[in-house]
C-alpha cells in the first residue's frame, strides 16, 4: 500500500498523544504507506520521529484559520488520503468543521455526543459501575454536600481533559476558578474518586462496527497517573458483546479508549470513553494485535489482518533521543520567568484558545439556594436592620435546630448523651436552648467551665475536654464534673495524682490514618503500652472513657464512621490491654447541621455496645451543627466595579474579621430587593470585604444585578458557630 | 506432564511447611495482637471507600521487609524494624480475619532473578534462626489466601501489598506453585486449592 495517512497529535512527552503510537502501528502494519504527522506546536517532539514521511505544522489554534484548515483536511481527504485524529479537542472541532468522510477515521458529531463527559450516556450499554458525580451548576450547597458524602474524595472534572483531586472546599474553589479560566467554560463536574486498579479497553470501530478490541492492565504508571507498563489481553467476553452492541448502537468510527477502574472488591468502573485510540496503542500492536492497522484495513476495504497475539503481552517505555528534522529546529525558550521551562503538554500553548471554538449547546444556569421555612421567617427581620454589619439571630431557627436534636430511645440500654460545645457559640440564647433540650454541657477551658455554671449547669454536667483545659490557672478547677478527658499521657498522669473526684476520666485518642495534632497517638507500640500502663493505675473506683473528635464537615461522613468505629475498635483494645472497663465513648463534634440527623449514631452505638460490654454511654458534642445556620449577616455595598458596564465586584461593609471562616464552607448569599430575599446563585460578580486584606473575598463568585447600586444590602447565612465566636476585631480603629 | 511442583520445592522443608506462627508469651503479645488489629481498621477506611476485601496496605508502609530470627512472638514482631513475608501473613491473615473475612496461610513457590539469590542469601545468613527462603533458582514466600466466594480465593501478598494475578508470564518473581492450608477446594482462577496440597500455577504446570 502507498496510501497517505495524516495522523494528529504528536506530543511525545510523559503525557503523550497517541499520534506517534499509532503512526508506529502503521509503519508496521504498512511499511510503504506516506505516513504524515500533524501538529500545532513546534515543540511537540513526535514530529521529529522517523516514522513519518513528512509532516504538517500547523498554527497553534488561537491562530488557525479554522474554515482553510477544514478545507485543506477536506481536500486531502478527497485525494484519498486518511485521516486519525488522537486529540479529543481536535475530534470534538473536526465533527463541526467537516461533514463525516469515509476516510476520516473519527467519530461523528452523533456518536461523540453519547461520549461525552461528565456522564457519557453510552455507559448505559455497558456492564460498567458508574462514579457517581454532581455538576459544578447545582448550588454549593449541594455540591460542598456531595463532597461530604463521598468523604471529599472527589476529583474535578474539566469538560474534556483534566481531573484534579480536591480535599477541601478552598481547593474546590481554587480548581473550579482555574479550571473555568482555561476551559472558558462553566461546564465542569465533581466526581467521586474510585479506588481502583487503572485499566482500559482499546478498540477500533467503522460505521459502528467493532473491528477489534484489547483490554489492557497497567504495570506502572507515571506521577501524574499516565500508562508507562501494561498488560495486554483480550477482551472480558462478558464485556466484548457489550462494547460490540454500543459501538453499533452510537454508529462509532475511529478510535476509542474506555478508560476503566476495577476496584480491589473487583467491581469494574466507567471513568472515560475517549474518542481516539490511546497513547499506548503500540503496546497493543507488540502484543500481535494492531488496531490502528486493523482499522485503516477495514476502511480500506482490504481483508483482516493477523488477530493472533504475539508473545509480548506485556510492554513498557523507554526514554529515547531522536535527532531533530533539519527543517523543523527546536523552538527557543521565551524568557525565563518563575516557574519551568518549556512545558506545554500536548496541545502547546493553545489549550485555551481551542476549547471555546467548540461551542457548548447550553451554558449552565447555577442552582440559587435555599433556606428553611424558619430561616425563611426569621430572615424578614433583615429588611428592617439599620445599622451594617450586623449578625441577626434566627431564633425560629435556632429553636427548630435544637428541638430536632432528639436522644431517642437507649441503644442496648446505652444512652446516647448530646454535650453542648461552648467553644463553638457561647451566647446566652444558645446556652439557654441547650439547657432546655436537656443537653450537658462541653467546655475546653476553666473560663468556658465558669461559664457553664453560671448558665446553670452543674459540675455533674460538664464534660472537659482540650489541650489546654485548666487555663487559666488563676481559674478555679471546679471538682466532681462529670467527665474529663486528657490530651496526653501527662495530663492523665497529673490527673490520676491530683486527688480529684470527677466521675470520669478518659483520654482523647489520636486515631492512626488521620492527621491530627490533638490527642494520645497510639500508632507505636511504644505509645500504646504506654498508654496502657497508665490506664491501669487509675483508680478502681473511677470510671474511664475513650474520646476521639474528626469533625465530619472536614472529612465527610464516611470518614467520620471510620474513625468512630476505629475509635471503638482502639477502646477495645485498651480495655482488653489494662482490664480497665470503658465506661464512656464520646464522639466529639464539628458536624455540618446538614449531616447531623443523617450520621448513623445509633449504628455506632451498637457496634461500641457489641465491642465494649462495660460501656453505659455514649458522649455526642454537637456545636456547629446546631449554631452555624443560625445566624446571618446583613451587609451593605460600599463599592460597586463594572468592566464594559457590566458589574463585576462589590465591596461590602463585612469582612473575613466577622466572617473568619468565609472561605472554608460555602455560606448562601441573598440580596435584599423591595424588602424581600433574593436567592444568590453562583455568577460572575465577586464580592470583596471592606478591609485591607488580600484573602478578604467572602464570595468568588455571584449573580448579582447590574442595577446593583452602594447602599444596597446582601445577606450572608450560615454566619452562626465558629464565624460568630472565633470573629475578631480588625480595622476598627482599636481592640475588643 | 512433569510437575513444576517437583521440580521446584528445592527443599524438604519447604514440602512440609504450614503458614508460620508466631510466639505469644501472654499479656503482652494480647497487647501486640490486639494493637495489630487496631492499627487494622484505622488503616482500613472501609465506609470511605465501601470496599468489602480491602487489604491491609499499611503493613508494607509500617514494616520493612528483612530476616526475622526465629521463633518470634507478637510483642517482639510488632516492635522490629524488618519482618520476613511470614510475619507479614501472619499480621494480614490476623486483620483480614478480624473484619469478618476468611482468610488462610498459603505458600508459593516462585522463580526468581538469580543475580539477586547471593544478595538474599548472605543478608539471612547473617540472622541466625531465620527461615531458609531461598532456593538456587526458586524461593519460598507466604501469602494469605482469601475467601471471597463459595467457592472463590484471592491470593494476597502482604509484604509486597499486591493481590496476585492467578496467571502470570514466566520468569523472575512468577509464581510457580501454590499450597494452601483451606478448609475446601477453592478456585483462584483457572487453579484448584486443595488443602495442604501443592498446586502447579506456571504456565504448562500440570
Amino acid at each position: 500500500m502507498r496510501e497517505t495517512v495524516f495522523i494528529s497529535g504528536l506530543y511525545s512527552g510523559p503525557s503523550p498523544s497517541a499520534g506517534l503510537g499509532v503512526a508506529r502501528s502503521l509503519r508496521a502494519g504498512f511499511p510503504s504507506a506516506h505516513l504524515v504527522g500533524v501538529d500545532y506546536w513546534a515543540g511537540s517532539s513526535g514530529l521529529h520521529h522517523e516514522v513519518f514521511n513528512t509532516t504538517w505544522l500547523k498554527p497553534p489554534w488561537d491562530l488557525i484559520e479554522e474554515e482553510l484548515y477544514a478545507k485543506e483536511i477536506q481536500a486531502e481527504l478527497d485525494r484519498g488520503a486518511l485521516w486519525i485524529p488522537t486529540l479529543d479537542l481536535e475530534v470534538a472541532w473536526l465533527t463541526r468543521a467537516l461533514p463525516s468522510h469515509p476516510l476520516l477515521l473519527a467519530p461523528s458529531k452523533h456518536a461523540l455526543a453519547p461520549s461525552r463527559k461528565p456522564r457519557p450516556s453510552v455507559a448505559e450499554l455497558l456492564p460498567l459501575e458508574i462514579a457517581p458525580s454532581l455538576d459544578l451548576s447545582a448550588s454549593d450547597e449541594a455540591i460542598y454536600a456531595f463532597c461530604r458524602a463521598h468523604s471529599w474524595r472527589v476529583w474535578i472534572k474539566g469538560p474534556y481533559h483534566e481531573a484534579v483531586a480536591v480535599a477541601d472546599w478552598r481547593q474546590l474553589e481554587h480548581v473550579r476558578a482555574s479550571m473555568k479560566d482555561r476551559w472558558r467554560t462553566d461546564h465542569l463536574s465533581v466526581q467521586v474518586h474510585v479506588r481502583g486498579y487503572e485499566e482500559a479497553v482499546s478498540l477500533a470501530a467503522l460505521d459502528g462496527r467493532l473491528v477489534d478490541a484489547l483490554y489492557m492492565r497497567k504495570r506502572i504508571t507515571t506521577p501524574d497517573g499516565k500508562t508507562w507498563a501494561g498488560h495486554v489481553g483480550e477482551v472480558p467476553t462478558d464485556l466484548l458483546g457489550p462494547i460490540e452492541a454500543a459501538v453499533r448502537a452510537i454508529g462509532w468510527t475511529g478510535g476509542a479508549e474506555i478508560e476503566l477502574l476495577r476496584d480491589v472488591d473487583g467491581r469494574l468502573w466507567l471513568l472515560e470513553w475517549n474518542p481516539r485510540f490511546p497513547a499506548w496503542i503500540h503496546g497493543a500492536t507488540l502484543a500481535g494485535r494492531n488496531l490502528p492497522a486493523a482499522l485503516v484495513r477495514r476502511a480500506l476495504g482490504l481483508p483482516d489482518g493477523s488477530r493472533a497475539r504475539s508473545k509480548h503481552a506485556e510492554f513498557t517505555r523507554v526514554v529515547i533521543e531522536v535527532p531533530v528534522r533539519p527543517n523543523l529546529p527546536l523552538p527557543l525558550p521565551a524568557e525565563p520567568e518563575h516557574g519551568l521551562l518549556g512545558v506545554n503538554g500536548k496541545y502547546g500553548v493553545s489549550l485555551a484558545a481551542i476549547a471555546p471554538k467548540l461551542e457548548w449547546s447550553d451554558t449552565p444556569s447555577f442552582a440559587p439556594p435555599t433556606l428553611s421555612p424558619e430561616t425563611e421567617v426569621d430572615l424578614r427581620a433583615a429588611a428592617g436592620v439599620v445599622e451594617t454589619p450586623h449578625r441577626l439571630f434566627l431564633r425560629r431557627t435556632a429553636e427548630a435546630a435544637f428541638a430536632r436534636l432528639e436522644a431517642g430511645s437507649p441503644v442496648e440500654g446505652i444512652a446516647l448523651r448530646f454535650a453542648y460545645s461552648l467553644k463553638t457559640s457561647p451566647d446566652a440564647e444558645y446556652l439557654m436552648l441547650a439547657r432546655q433540650a436537656g443537653m450537658l454541657a462541653e467546655c475546653i477551658s476553666l473560663l468556658e467551665v465558669r461559664r457553664a455554671l453560671e448558665a446553670g449547669w452543674g459540675p455533674e454536667s460538664i464534660v472537659l475536654n482540650g489541650p489546654g483545659k485548666w487555663w487559666p490557672a488563676t481559674e478555679r478547677a471546679v471538682d466532681g464534673l462529670r467527665a474529663i478527658f486528657c490530651d496526653s499521657v501527662e495530663e492523665l498522669e497529673r490527673l490520676a495524682d491530683s486527688g480529684r473526684s470527677d466521675r470520669l476520666w478518659g483520654v482523647r485518642l489520636q486515631i492512626p490514618g488521620f492527621r491530627s495534632r490533638f490527642g494520645v497517638p497510639v500508632d507505636e507500640p511504644a505509645a500504646f503500652e504506654r498508654l496502657c500502663a497508665v490506664v491501669a493505675t487509675l483508680p478502681a473506683d473511677r470510671d474511664f472513657g475513650i474520646h476521639v473528635h474528626m469533625a465530619s464537615a472536614m472529612i465527610g461522613v464516611g470518614h467520620w464512621r471510620d474513625v468512630a468505629e476505629s475509635s471503638v475498635v482502639w477502646a477495645a483494645a485498651i480495655e482488653g490491654a489494662t482490664g480497665r472497663r470503658v465506661r464512656a465513648l464520646d464522639l466529639g463534634g464539628g458536624y455540618h447541621p446538614d449531616d447531623f440527623a443523617r450520621l448513623p449514631f445509633r449504628d455506632i452505638v451498637r457496634f461500641a455496645r457489641e465491642n465494649l460490654p462495660g460501656l453505659a454511654a455514649v458522649y455526642v458534642e454537637p456545636g456547629r451543627a446546631l449554631t452555624q445556620s443560625t445566624m446571618a449577616m446583613v451587609t451593605s455595598v460600599l463599592d460597586v466595579r463594572r468592566h464594559d458596564g457590566t458589574l463585576r465586584e462589590v465591596v461590602v461593609d463585612t469582612c473575613i474579621a466577622e466572617l473568619p471562616l468565609a472561605a472554608v464552607y460555602p455560606h448562601r448569599f441573598f440580596r435584599i430587593a423591595n424588602g424581600r430575599m433574593a436567592p444568590a446563585a453562583r455568577g460572575p460578580v465577586r464580592v470583596l470585604g471592606r478591609i485591607c486584606m488580600e484573602d478578604d473575598v467572602l464570595s468568588t463568585g455571584l449573580d448579582l444585578p447590574d442595577t446593583l447600586r452602594i447602599g444596597d444590602r446582601l445577606v450572608v447565612c450560615d454566619a452562626g458557630a465558629y464565624e460568630r465566636s472565633m470573629s475578631y476585631a480588625f480595622g476598627r480603629g482599636g481592640y475588643p | 506432564m512433569r510437575s513444576v511442583v517437583a521440580d521446584t520445592l528445592e527443599r524438604k522443608e519447604w514440602r512440609q511447611a504450614s503458614g508460620s506462627a508466631l510466639a505469644h508469651h501472654g499479656p503482652c503479645c494480647d497487647r501486640a495482637r490486639a494493637w495489630v488489629i487496631a492499627m487494622g481498621r484505622s488503616y482500613d477506611f472501609a465506609s470511605t471507600d465501601g470496599l468489602a476485601f480491602a487489604a491491609p496496605r499499611w503493613l508494607t508502609r509500617r514494616w520493612a521487609w528483612g530476616p526475622t530470627r526465629w521463633p518470634i512472638a507478637w510483642c517482639e514482631a510488632i516492635k522490629a524494624e524488618a519482618i520476613d513475608c511470614g510475619v507479614f501473613a501472619v499480621f494480614a491473615l490476623e486483620i483480614f480475619r478480624a473484619k469478618g473475612i476468611e482468610a488462610y496461610p498459603g505458600q508459593l513457590v516462585r522463580s526468581c532473578a538469580e543475580e539477586r539469590i547471593a544478595h538474599w542469601r548472605r543478608k539471612w545468613a547473617a540472622m541466625p534462626g531465620a527461615f531458609n527462603w531461598i532456593g538456587t533458582r526458586v524461593v519460598y514466600h507466604e501469602v494469605c489466601v482469601v475467601r471471597v466466594g463459595p467457592g472463590e480465593a484471592w491470593v494476597y501478598d502482604p509484604t509486597e501489598g499486591i493481590w496476585l494475578e492467578p496467571q502470570v508470564p514466566r520468569g523472575h518473581n512468577a509464581h510457580l506453585a501454590i499450597r494452601a492450608e483451606i478448609p475446601v477446594a477453592l478456585r483462584w482462577g483457572a487453579h484448584v486449592l486443595v488443602n495442604g496440597q501443592w498446586t502447579d500455577t506456571a504456565p504448562g504446570g500440570s
